[in-house]
């Protein structure tokens, strides 16, 4: 348990110290924006390591990498810092006794044996080749890196509920970034009343132990997305979000097979801002080509056409992406965000009517999933209990009338996710024969696939409903929000 | 003080009180969100004593010395819509077997198939040598190759006086119904095994 406390402390500090050494002095931000930079230095080091065949030296690399950080941090950037720090500390050593001393686990799922069985290849220096093939690929590479750091033989149990306490930080963050200037009152009600919703609904909380990569890409696209609205309202983005941004889309990609479309997903708003420099731009996009092609030729995965150089498959995707920044496409670039989101209607439009009947027990599970399971009579058996009845019920409300940029984009990436999620569980399933959309249970992936984006969508109507300004009376203090 | 402008805010709790009650009242039917009291952090075992779809390479390699496992091709390809009469094998992982060792595998060949063979080889002839499987039982599910929307399942049979544990051991797969699937020790299917079985 002790070498558990000290891994995971380390990677916490670690993280946490050099986030605030690229300018990310907010304390809710840095401990995620933390977490991420570990995870992308865990899969360089490793990936740089493979390359050369000395896989066995990266543990230890990783580890003098977030010391020195840690030690750096504590000269030049002692002021507030210790902050983080302690929270950070204080939230692994509680993960590590939540999971060691008290034994909370989550359900067991295939999935998660999958993923242990791979991390467990990767703690023992096994050969990377064996993970060519689709199955492997599916269950990611970020989370399984950070489950390799535990003690001989075994997971780093405690990372789990720390990742969701960093996700927790980051929504919080985004909240409190957006409203911050809305009476605290109100604030604080809205707060408590989704975060009662939130909390009451299990999926929630089997989440907080469930070993897979849900969580962590969640952390990544609040992280995303929250950098792109500021971005969009204040019209600026500062070197230390860039940073905290290419960490948040690279983890993205490398966590879960649709994490890599979910991430092309959420830098749309991004790309398409106009005062973003080409060499910025070009770095948002190669954080995501690249963390996909490091995964692909660290696995050696099957979609690496056959006698392909690994290091020419990364050429040719990272080149690709780049593309984009072409100015010949800028005119298709500043209107991202409503042709991705017509993209994505007209693609699962178009599946829908190809394969109607093929989803009919898809539509089924959605309903009996996220509603109530008319056959036995219960909640939702996706154990989302009436979560997202009540998010749609207050969405209802909201909608109408004006809105900030910040609620209107928000509701942009909310739809784009949705229909994200639906085409990725089309695509997954379509591998096998013809497209799917899931089955009814909690452990059906589309019905997983809603933890990844779920923050997003309890943020979304967090701000919709605390900027609608005529919901409420002004209780004396001024509302200097940046409502538009 | 939160004051009311309008009706709308106290729909707003109403609804989300409404919601909260429900889903801790139903919050039960959901199953429990976590379990508490786990012991086992040891990857191997954590796994290897789950009723996991493809640990049985697991369960083997955790008893013997080193397993090899014969005609257990699961290469077939799934097929859209197949059903029990496409099965010709059940699913093991070749990465699950390079993954933890212990276990080498030959996927050339399928299952022998003794569904219509009258020999010794009958569920009534093996059931003195069945393994009680780690999360109680004696079948366990695996996936049907093709796959289809039923599992297969599988048992595994071995003679405990003439195979012990941390001896080597040769398995057979063997089909001894339509979607019922075997490994079982060589030695034990060369001694209740009297006629050969449809190629």
């Amino acid at each position: 348990m002790l070498s558990e406390i000290l891994v995971l402390a380390l990677i916490a500090a670690g993280g946490v110290s050099g986030a605030w050494l690229v300018g990310v002095r907010t304390t809710l931000l840095a401990i995620p924006t933390g977490l991420l930079l570990a995870t992308v230095a865990r899969i360089l080091i490793f990936s740089t390591c493979n390359l050369f065949g000395v896989r066995q030296f990266s543990t230890g690399i990783f580890y003098v990498a977030l010391a020195a950080t840690l030690l750096i941090a504590a000269f030049k950037v002692r002021n507030g810092l210790y902050r983080p720090l302690i929270l950070s500390f204080a939230a692994s050593l509680i993960s590590v006794f939540a999971t060691r001393v008290l034994g909370l686990a989550s359900t067991r799922h295939g999935d998660s044996y999958w993923i242990l069985s791979v991390s467990h290849l990767m703690q023992n220096n096994g050969d990377m080749l064996i993970l060519d093939g689709h199955t492997p690929l599916k269950r990611g590479f970020a989370y399984p890196l950070l489950l390799a750091l535990g003690p001989q033989d075994q997971a780093l149990s405690g990372i789990t509920p720390y990742i969701f306490f960093t996700l927790v930080c980051a929504v919080a963050w985004l909240v409190w970034a957006l409203v911050k200037n809305a009476p605290r009152n109100r604030v604080y009600f809205v707060g408590a009343v989704l975060a009662a919703m939130s909390f009451t609904a299990p999926v929630t909380l089997r989440s907080i132990f469930y070993i897979n990569g849900h969580t962590l890409l969640a952390v990544s696209l609040v992280l995303v997305t929250g950098i792109a609205v500021l971005a969009t309202r204040d019209q600026r983005l500062s070197n230390a979000h860039l940073v905290a941004l290419c960490a948040a889309v690279y983890v993205a990609t490398s966590t879960r097979a649709e994490g890599v479309a979910l991430a092309a997903i959420v830098i749309l708003p991004l790309v398409s801002l106009r005062f973003l420099s080409r060499g910025r731009l070009a770095l948002i996009i190669t954080s995501l080509t690249s963390a996909f092609a490091v995964w692909q030729a660290t696995y050696a995965s099957y979609l690496i056409p056959n006698g392909m150089p690994w290091f020419l498959f990364m050429a040719i995707v990272v080149a690709a992406g780049l593309a984009a920044t072409v100015p010949w496409f800028d005119w298709l670039r500043f209107r991202a965000v409503p042709i991705g989101l017509i993209g994505l209607t007209a693609i699962f439009v178009g599946a829908e009517i190809k394969w109607h009947a093929e989803f009919e027990r898809g539509h089924r599970a959605l309903l009996y999933n996220l509603v109530y399971n008319f056959d036995t009579g219960t909640l939702g058996s996706g154990g989302w209990g009436l979560l997202f009845v009540g998010l749609a019920v207050i969405l209802g409300f909201v909608l109408l009338g004006k809105k900030t940029v910040e609620f209107r984009l928000l509701l942009a990436i909310s739809a784009m996710l949705v229909l994200g999620s639906l085409i990725s569980k089309m695509l997954d399933g379509g591998q096998f024969g013809d497209p799917d959309l899931g089955r009814i249970g909690w452990s059906d992936s589309l019905n997983r696939m809603w933890i990844q984006s779920f923050g997003i969508f309890v943020i979304t109507v967090a701000i919709g409903l605390i900027q609608k300004e005529t919901m409420w009376l002004r209780s004396g203090a001024k509302n200097k929000g940046n409502n538009s | 003080m939160i004051r009311v402008k309008n009706l709308r805010i106290v729909t707003i709790a109403i609804v989300a009180s409404g919601i909260i009650g429900v889903n801790l009242a139903a919050f039960t039917s959901s199953g429990d969100p976590f379990t508490s009291g786990n012991t086992v952090f040891e990857v191997k075992k954590y796994v290897g004593d789950s009723d996991w779809i493809e640990n049985a390479p697991i369960v083997l390699a955790g008893r013997f010395k080193h397993v090899r496992l014969v005609n257990v091709r699961s290469d077939y390809k799934a097929i859209a819509e197949s059903d029990a009469g496409d099965v010709v094998g059940f699913s093991v992982q070749k990465e699950i077997v390079d993954i933890f060792g212990g276990v080498d595998a030959d996927f050339s060949d399928y299952p022998l198939d003794f569904r219509s063979t009258q020999t010794g080889l009958n569920f009534e002839n093996l059931k003195p040598y069945q393994f009680r499987l780690p999360w109680g039982g004696y079948e366990a599910e695996v996936r049907c190759v093709p796959a289809t929307a039923k599992d297969c399942t599988l048992a595994m049979f071995w003679n405990k006086t003439t195979v012990r544990r941390h001896d080597d051991a040769t398995f057979i797969g063997v089909r001894l119904s339509d979607s019922a699937f075997a490994l079982i020790e060589k030695h034990l299917f060369e001694q209740l095994n009297v006629v050969k079985p449809i190629a």
